[in-house]
C-alpha cells in the first residue's frame, strides 16, 4: 500500500492520516476508558482528576522525551512550554507518553487521597488507543516506516526497488493482540490495584525492545536506539516491582 | 468550651501545620466548582501574562544576543541563561502550582489541569488539518 498522508480534503483542507487516527485514538481509548470505570463502579470524582493528570501528563511527556530520543538539539523546541500548544509539531513519543500519563496519573490519584490505585482500566485503553494510532504513523510513511527487508510482507518505498518492515504495523498487530490479553486478564484477582497497567506497560516495553531492531530510529549507544534503553528501563522496573513485592502482590495459594 | 483558641492572628492551625500547607475541606459543590473554574482561570491568565512575558523578554535578549554581532563574552552567558531561564520558567510556575494546589485546593490544582487538558485537546484536533508526524521541529531551534 502507498503511503496516504493525506487521508481526504474537506473543502480544500487537507485531513492528515496521522492527525486524524490520533484524534481517533484518544477518542475509543477515553471511550473504553469511560466503559471501564463504569464497569468497575468507579466515582467521577477520582476517574475524572486521574484522567486529566494523565492524559495531560502523556502529553508533556511524549514531547519531553524527544529530547532523549532525538537529541539535545532540539531542547529549545521541546522545552518550550508553549509549543507544546503549536498544532504543527506533533506530539512526540508513545514511550514518554506512555510514561509521562502514568505519573501523571500517580500524582493525581495521590492527591485526591487515593490509597489504592484506580488506574487498571487505563491499560486496555492505552493498548487499544495505540493500535488505532498505529494506522496514522504506517498511512503517513512515519520514518520511512522501518528498515529494509526482504519479507515478502515488507512495505514497497516510493522511488525504491526495495521492502522496508512495516514497523507502525507491526505496533498495531501487537497492540490489538494485547488488547485482547488484558481485557481476558483484567477481573483476574493477581492483576488488581495497578498490576495490570504495570504487566500492560511491561508488556509493550518488551516488545517495543525487539520491534526497534526494524526501525530507523537514532543509535545512541551499544547499538541500541534511546527507545530501546527506555523499554529496558521500564520492563525492568516493573519486574523487579512485581518481584520484590511479590508476597503482598500475588498472595500464593492454601500452604500444603 | 474548645479549648483549643485560634487567635486569628495564628498562622498556624491546632495541629501545629501552617494554614497556607493545610488541605481544605470541600463542604459543597459549590466551592467545588467555584475552585475548580478559578482554577481553569489561574491557568489561563497565568500563561497569557507568561507567554507576553517570554516575547516580550525574548525580543529584549535580542540586543544582547551573538547574532546582534556582539562576540562579547558576558553577553553571550547573559543570553544563554535568559534563554534557559524563560525556557523553563513556565513549566516551574504551572507544575510547582498544580502540585501546590493539589495538597491544599484540589479542585484548584483541577481545574488548572483542566484548562492544560482543553488547551491540548484543542491542540490534537488542529492536529487533524496540521499533523504529519509524530514530532516535526519547523526548522530545529525555531523556538
Amino acid at each position: 500500500m502507498s503511503p496516504m498522508p493525506v487521508l481526504f480534503t474537506v473543502g480544500g483542507v487537507p485531513i492528515y492520516s496521522h492527525g486524524f487516527f490520533l484524534l481517533l485514538a484518544l477518542l475509543a481509548g477515553l471511550g473504553w476508558l469511560a466503559i471501564e470505570a463504569r464497569r468497575r463502579r468507579w466515582s467521577r470524582e477520582e476517574v475524572l482528576p486521574i484522567t486529566l493528570a494523565a492524559f495531560v501528563g502523556g502529553m508533556i511527556g511524549a514531547r519531553v522525551s524527544i529530547l532523549f530520543f532525538n537529541g539535545f538539539e532540539y531542547a529549545p523546541l521541546v522545552l518550550n512550554m508553549y509549543a507544546l500548544f503549536d498544532p504543527r509539531i506533533g506530539p512526540g513519543s508513545i514511550l514518554g507518553g506512555v510514561a509521562g500519563a502514568y505519573i501523571g496519573g500517580y500524582i493525581a490519584s495521590k492527591a485526591i487521597g487515593k490509597e489504592q490505585c484506580s488506574c487498571d482500566a487505563f491499560a486496555p485503553a492505552m493498548a487499544l488507543a495505540t493500535a488505532i494510532g498505529r494506522i496514522g504513523c504506517y498511512l503517513s510513511f512515519e520514518d520511512g516506516l522501518g528498515k529494509p527487508t526482504t519479507f515478502p510482507w515488507g512495505a514497497h518505498v516510493p522511488g525504491a526497488d526495495y521492502l522496508v518492515h512495516p514497523a507502525p504495523l507491526y505496533d498495531m498487530a501487537f497492540n490489538l493482540v494485547w488488547f485482547g490479553i488484558l481485557l481476558a486478564l483484567r477481573d483476574h484477582k493477581w492483576m488488581q490495584n495497578g498490576n495490570l497497567l504495570k504487566f500492560g506497560i511491561a508488556g509493550y516495553a518488551f516488545f517495543r525492545f525487539f520491534v526497534e531492531f526494524t526501525r530507523n530510529n537514532q543509535v545512541i549507544a551499544f547499538g541500541l536506539t534511546g527507545q530501546q534503553f527506555v523499554s529496558a528501563l521500564l520492563f525492568i522496573a516493573v519486574v523487579v516491582y512485581f518481584a520484590k513485592n511479590r508476597e503482598k502482590l500475588f498472595p500464593s495459594a492454601q500452604p500444603a | 468550651m474548645n479549648s483549643e483558641n485560634n487567635s486569628p492572628l495564628d498562622s498556624n492551625n491546632s495541629d501545629g501545620k501552617p494554614k497556607w500547607l493545610t488541605p481544605k475541606v470541600y463542604e459543597t459543590d459549590a466551592e467545588r466548582k467555584r475552585d475548580f473554574w478559578i482554577g481553569v482561570g489561574i491557568f489561563f491568565a497565568l500563561n497569557i501574562v507568561l507567554t507576553l512575558c517570554q516575547w516580550g523578554v525574548g525580543a529584549g535578549a535580542l540586543t544582547v544576543s551573538p547574532t546582534n554581532g556582539s562576540s562579547d563574552f558576558v553577553s553571550s552567558t547573559l543570553f544563554t541563561i535568559l534563554t534557559w531561564v524563560f525556557l523553563l520558567l513556565p513549566w516551574v510556575i504551572n507544575i510547582g502550582l498544580i502540585i501546590y494546589f493539589a495538597f491544599t485546593r484540589n479542585q484548584v490544582a483541577l481545574g488548572m489541569v483542566a484548562g492544560f487538558g482543553i488547551a491540548l485537546a484543542i491542540v490534537i484536533c488542529l492536529g487533524v488539518i496540521f499533523v504529519a508526524w509524530c514530532f516535526i521541529t519547523l526548522g530545529a531551534g525555531s523556538y
